[in-house]
């Protein structure tokens, strides 16, 4: 496994959870995440599935130009 | 530069031993079970993380949107500042698709080093995003 290219995205989560430490679900997010990384002797083959799906579906959004609602810019409230 | 120092040997020392299981996602084999390509952990690795990234982007836009009316009552900072990053965000999130799309096309180490900076922006952006929620403080009554 390339340590420099891990080294760079645990920097980044670690980074997210500095940033917003309120936000107790990312943190959760985050600590999963790492802990399963370090942790967990294998990714299952079922962790590895969900995972491409779950960024297969929004890379599709992306090619399908789709924009969520509250990803748009919207008028301010009256 | 400390901080990265330990990142990076916990890195090396931790995930070393992580494999991912044979026939995922990541690591595909054909009928008979033979390999198609290298398993790919540094794929997965920043793809979890996209995925965290993206989750809390997406969380940040739609607490804001679901709570419109109060937020801008409190102070229209919040929903003017989230404007300011929603373009951005599409931007990174159509630049990672894009860099991710060619790396599954052509599994190289530079399209690699595309979708890692790719990432790095997401998450920067996410960051920033998050950090603008409004913060809760809890009085102890000591």
């Amino acid at each position: 496994m390339n340590a420099a290219t891990l080294a760079l995205v645990l920097q980044g989560l670690t980074a997210l959870v500095a940033a917003a430490p309120q936000v107790e679900a990312l943190v959760k997010q985050v600590k999963d995440l790492i802990s399963a990384l370090f942790t967990a002797k294998q990714i299952t083959k079922a962790q590895q599935d969900a995972m491409m799906a779950q960024v297969d579906a929004i890379v599709a959004l992306s090619q399908a130009g789709i924009v969520p609602s509250h990803w748009a810019v919207q008028p301010d409230p009256q | 530069m400390a901080v990265v120092a330990v990142v990076a040997s916990l890195v090396v020392v931790g995930c070393s031993s992580t494999k991912l299981e044979s026939g995922g996602a990541y690591a595909p084999v054909d009928v008979s079970g033979n390999a198609i390509v290298k398993p790919d952990p540094a794929f997965y690795v920043i793809d979890a993380a996209y995925a965290v990234a993206y989750a809390t982007v997406d969380g940040v836009f739609k607490f804001e949107q679901d709570n419109r009316l109060f937020l801008w009552q409190v102070s229209p900072n919040f929903k003017q500042a989230l404007d300011k990053i929603r373009p951005e965000a599409v931007k990174v999130r159509d630049d990672y698709a894009r860099c991710r799309l060619a790396y599954k096309a052509n599994p190289v180490p530079a399209n690699l080093t595309q979708l890692q900076t790719a990432l790095a922006r997401v998450q920067q952006l996410t960051a920033t995003a998050a950090a603008l929620l409004p913060t809760a403080t809890t009085k102890t009554g000591n």
